[in-house]
């Protein structure tokens, strides 16, 4: 029974995070295509390149450190290790901070860019080990002990 | 329907420990209630003691309300009270001539001087003088007449409770326990068997059904130059034969409906002690063979032949012992899973539960949230204390029990459970149980083996399934819900 519910939560990782690149160039680009930021240097073409690598950067280092955290919840740990489960989220953090930096930079309108690193990196990462730890991690990531809680799984 | 079960002497009292075990495991047929009588002269033997220990973690477990659920320790177990029944209630060091008034019968009228004269022939001097106050020191003789002269099922508690309790209930089974080749349990084995039948033998409607275990000679110690009346090992087998010519022609008489006799051929060596709290023999599998006993006959009851049935039960190699050597198909798995209970509570969840009420924490157990903090069972009351130590007293009671059962055995090979996981020696070389963060934890899965190999690690799926439950379980009270749904995961 507990084999299904590790290929449910890694398939549910997986697709969150999947869902989360998607969206990069079906919702972020345009977005920001609506919004151009102020470019000088360079086209908006190569911004957008520039900007859709980080992006993808980011979701990836998402969903490698949720995979990491479950893995190795459910096989090396015993219980509880929140300060694993916040070093992981330092490690996506200093992704998305490299990411706003290291990004082709812009005269204005950057926000927009960062507020999209942020939300493809830190909120995929919380969001599926809120709702897919293992189960004895269940209430690691903080808040957890609210949502998972009503959470039908 | 009730079953009641009698212990007779020292063996007697340890067979109802054993019996206990086995209700706390769900062995008990249909859930009936079970009610305990001790019966022993010697109130302040060691292996008596021990089982009114054991009697009482049980009840404190089996009473408490925050920890009602429907498996584990599930049997109601009602006890005397007075919980043991001594003919010496008032006497400090009662004497068998004091007892008949042997001194009086002789200074008196002729038809006592021949009482008196009857009484010289049937005891010797020692006999007649020796303090009874340890029980009937490996005499029948004495313990017979004793007995015989002072159980009142009518008048004296906690015997006249118990005659009540058989005489309101429709289908009574009564299961006797007690050695063949002591004292008290030899003498009181027939005797009270007989003072019980006769007392419901009027009763139409009544259909009390009596059995008994007898258990042969399973112990020796060492003869010691002391002239004192005692039990002497080397008469063990010498009474044991005389007995049972005695069972043989008493067959008949329809006393008992069942009869089942155990014994040992490799006798394990106990401490040489004429009785009191240094009379405190570790448990012998051969106790628990005798509660098996009483779990057939309660299930059983009385064969449809006139005499009584006599039972045979035999181990494939006999320096061995193994689960399928023990006539009863469930236990194995019982007790299995009751093992595994008492060792992940023991060592898992309750010094989890004492972290959490000392530093916090809670969502290092998701089961804790789940079953006490959305419950609001705080760590802190003391009613949640005494739960949880009753829960710790019984399982601590439990393992070492079985440690013992298979560590008692002397060269011969058991292969029940790997106590080694959870006891350890200590200086004196008995059996104790390991600070529980030595708990080998590795070993969880195989402390009894099941013949099935585990591929997960089963206390990670342990302490899933329990997160797994979101705090339902089938119990009314609030940490019997927890530890019902930890008992069903751990078979």
């Amino acid at each position: 029974m507990n084999r299904g519910i590790y290929f449910r939560d890694l398939v549910c990782i997986l697709v969150i995070t999947a869902l989360f690149g998607v969206a990069i160039p079906y919702v972020e680009i345009p977005f920001l295509e609506s919004f151009p930021p102020q470019l000088s240097n360079l086209t908006m073409g190569e911004w957008v390149e520039s900007f859709q690598k980080w992006a993808i950067g980011c979701v990836v280092s998402a969903g490698l450190a949720s995979l990491l955290w479950y893995g190795l919840a459910q096989s090396v740990f015993k219980a509880g290790k929140r300060i694993v489960w916040g070093l992981l989220l330092i490690v996506v953090v200093i992704i998305t901070i490299l990411s706003c930096f290291y990004v082709e930079k812009a005269e204005s309108s950057l926000w927009l860019a960062k507020l999209f690193f942020v939300s493809n990196g830190v909120v995929p990462y919380y969001l599926t080990t809120l709702l897919f730890s293992p189960l004895s991690f269940k209430y690691t990531p903080p808040l957890a002990e609210l949502v998972r809680s009503r959470c039908p799984w | 329907m009730g079953y009641y079960a009698i212990g007779i002497g020292g063996t007697g009292a340890k067979y109802i420990e054993s019996l206990i075990h086995l209700a706390a495991a769900g062995m008990i047929p249909d859930d009936n209630d079970l009610y305990i009588l001790f019966v022993d002269p010697d109130t302040a033997n060691g292996c008596l003691e021990r089982s009114v220990v054991t009697l009482n973690r049980y009840q404190n477990f089996n009473k408490n309300d925050q920890l009602k659920q429907k498996s584990v320790l599930r049997t109601k177990i009602l006890s005397a009270d007075p919980i043991f029944w001594t003919p010496f209630k008032d006497q400090a060091r009662p004497r068998l001539s004091d007892f008949f008034d042997y001194y009086g019968l002789s200074g008196s009228g002729d038809k006592n001087r021949v009482a008196a004269h009857l009484f010289d022939v049937l005891y010797s001097n020692t006999e007649r003088s020796a303090t009874l106050d340890k029980g009937f020191r490996g005499h029948p003789s004495i313990g017979a007449s004793v007995m015989a002269q002072t159980v009142a099922l009518e008048d004296d508690e906690p015997w006249a409770t118990f005659g009540a309790l058989i005489a309101k209930d429709t289908d009574p089974k009564v299961f006797l326990a007690g050695s063949i080749f002591g004292g008290t349990g030899a003498s009181g084995f027939p005797t009270i068997a007989q003072l019980l039948k006769n007392q419901f033998k009027g009763h139409r409607d009544k259909n009390v059904q009596i059995g008994g275990a007898l258990v042969l000679p399973y112990f020796t110690f060492n003869a010691d130059a002391d002239e004192e009346l005692k039990a002497k090992a080397e008469h063990f087998l010498m009474n044991t034969q005389a007995s049972l010519k005695f069972y043989h022609l008493w067959n008949k008489t329809g006393i008992y409906d069942a009869i089942y006799l155990f014994g040992d051929e490799s006798r394990v060596e106990v401490e040489n002690a004429l009785g009191g709290p240094k009379q405190r023999n570790v448990p012998h599998f051969i106790e628990l063979y005798a509660a098996l006993a009483a779990i057939d006959f309660f299930l059983k009851g009385a064969g449809s032949d006139d005499g009584a049935q006599y039972f045979m039960t035999a181990r494939e190699k006999n320096n061995q012992l193994e689960w399928t050597d023990l006539p009863n198909s469930q236990i194995q798995s019982k007790i299995r899973q009751l093992v595994r209970f008492a060792f992940a509570y023991l060592s898992i969840y309750q010094p989890m539960l004492e972290d959490i009420r000392q530093n916090g924490k809670s969502y290092r157990a998701p089961w804790y949230v789940d079953f006490f903090k959305r419950n609001r069972i705080s760590l802190n009351d003391d009613k949640t204390q005494l739960a949880l130590k009753n829960v710790q007293d019984y399982c601590q009671d439990f393992l070492l029990w079985l440690a013992n059962i298979q560590n008692s055995v002397g060269d011969q090979q058991v292969g029940l459970v790997k106590y080694d996981a959870y006891t350890q020696r200590s200086d004196g070389d008995h059996l104790e149980l390991k600070p529980v963060d030595h708990f080998d934890l590795q070993r969880f899965g195989n402390l009894v083996s099941s013949g099935i190999s585990e591929s997960v690690n089963p206390v990670n799926r342990l302490s899933e399934n329990l997160c797994l439950a979101k705090g339902k379980g089938d119990g009314t009270g609030l940490i019997g819900r927890f530890l019902n749904t930890l008992y069903e995961n751990c078979k």
